[in-house]
């Protein structure tokens, strides 16, 4: 029958990741429970006979190691090759791109509808104004030369009138 | 304790790896390649995808620099980026773990007896078939501590469950590792 204590404990003991207090508790658990301190010496045997990286780990190709170290010491020079990238990326990588350039399209598309929009909107808003302004406007008829600058003065005074009379006040251009 | 203290010669490797210079990450790389590759080749069971997700992982060690804690020791963390690459890869391929299987059968047929003196590439045969043999999730927790190195309570964390449960886990794969052993006539403290 194994102690709980060796679950509880004695790995973490054995991991060095016991503070100072419960370690020295469970030490003290180890002088009078037998089977946890066999249950450590045979860790600890274990340890360091099998469980080594001798045994368990492993050596990439040389191909690999040449690859990686090439790609790594590389990276922050170019970036990461595309071949580099972890899979899922890669794998994103066409539809990002097809994404994109939909979203560049669209975008395109509508700030292009938005402007004929506003634009219809401000011819629409210019028309009565201007009708005014034809309608307010007084065809001039002059006799002869002389009197030109007068009718067209006369002219002039009852076109602003009328457009004043509307609602609408010119920008006297002379006073400026 | 058989706790692996290079912390301060890791951060020295990892400044100049940072810094761009090629030396730092080439002798970081040659330090772990083999406990990482380890790992790997347990996890998925395929060399070829061992390789792939090795590359990934110190790429991804590289790009991510900027978050590596440095009151932690850098293999955990090298062992934690490992592990979230084969956690990706089986969701994304969605591989089927027949070699177990197949290492069952092949350990079945391959006991051997008391006096038999191991070579290292037996003890090494062996081990593996041992360990091939265990529950993922206790195979899982044990090439983290042994191989990685990783605390307990970092291992919980990344396995995202309670730190009584990873050792419950710990605590089992030993056991049928010692078992394994034993059923073959190798006893650990011979």
């Amino acid at each position: 029958m194994e102690c709980c204590k060796w679950e509880e404990l004695g790995l973490l003991y054995s991991s060095g990741e016991l503070d100072r207090n419960h370690a020295s508790d469970f030490e003290e658990h180890l002088k009078e429970c037998e089977e946890c301190r066999k249950e450590l010496y045979y860790y600890r045997a274990e340890k360091k006979r099998f469980f080594t990286i001798d045994t368990l780990g492993a050596a990439p190709s040389p191909d690999v190691d040449a690859k990686i170290l090439r790609a790594c010491s590389d990276v922050h020079k170019k970036g990461i090759p595309f071949t580099l990238m972890p899979a899922f990326l890669r794998k994103a990588v066409v539809p990002f791109a097809l994404f994109a350039m939909a979203f560049v399209s669209i975008g395109y598309i509508m700030m292009n509808m938005e402007n004929a929009n506003q634009m219809k909107s401000a011819a629409i808003h210019a028309q009565p104004a201007q009708s005014v302004i034809q309608s307010a406007a007084v065809k001039p008829t002059l006799d002869s030369t002389a009197d030109s600058a007068k009718a067209l003065k006369d002219n002039y005074a009852k076109s602003r009138g009328n457009l004043e009379g509307q609602g609408v006040i010119p920008v006297d251009l002379k006073n400026k | 304790m058989e706790q692996i203290d290079d912390t301060g010669e890791d951060q020295e490797f990892f400044d100049l790896w940072l810094k761009g210079n090629g030396s730092g990450f080439s002798k970081l790389y040659e330090k772990y390649k083999n406990r990482v590759f380890g790992f790997l080749i347990k996890m998925t069971g395929e060399r070829e995808v061992a390789e792939d997700l090795l590359q990934e992982t110190f790429l991804a060690a590289y790009r991510n620099a900027f978050q590596f804690d440095r009151s932690r020791s850098f293999l955990s963390w090298l062992f934690g980026i490992a592990h979230k690459r084969t956690i990706d890869y089986f969701r994304h391929a969605r591989v089927e773990t027949d070699h177990q299987v197949d290492a069952v059968d092949s350990v079945g047929s391959r006991i051997e007896s008391a006096d038999v003196r191991l070579s290292n590439e037996n003890i090494r045969k062996v081990i593996n078939e041992a360990v091939e043999q265990l529950d993922p999730l206790q195979r899982e927790v044990f090439m983290l501590r042994e191989l990685g190195d990783v605390p307990f309570k970092d291992i919980a964390e990344m396995m995202n469950c309670p730190i009584n449960t990873a050792l419950g886990r710990m605590r089992l794969a030993l056991k049928n590792i010692r078992k394994d052993l034993q059923k073959r006539g190798i006893d650990g403290v011979l």
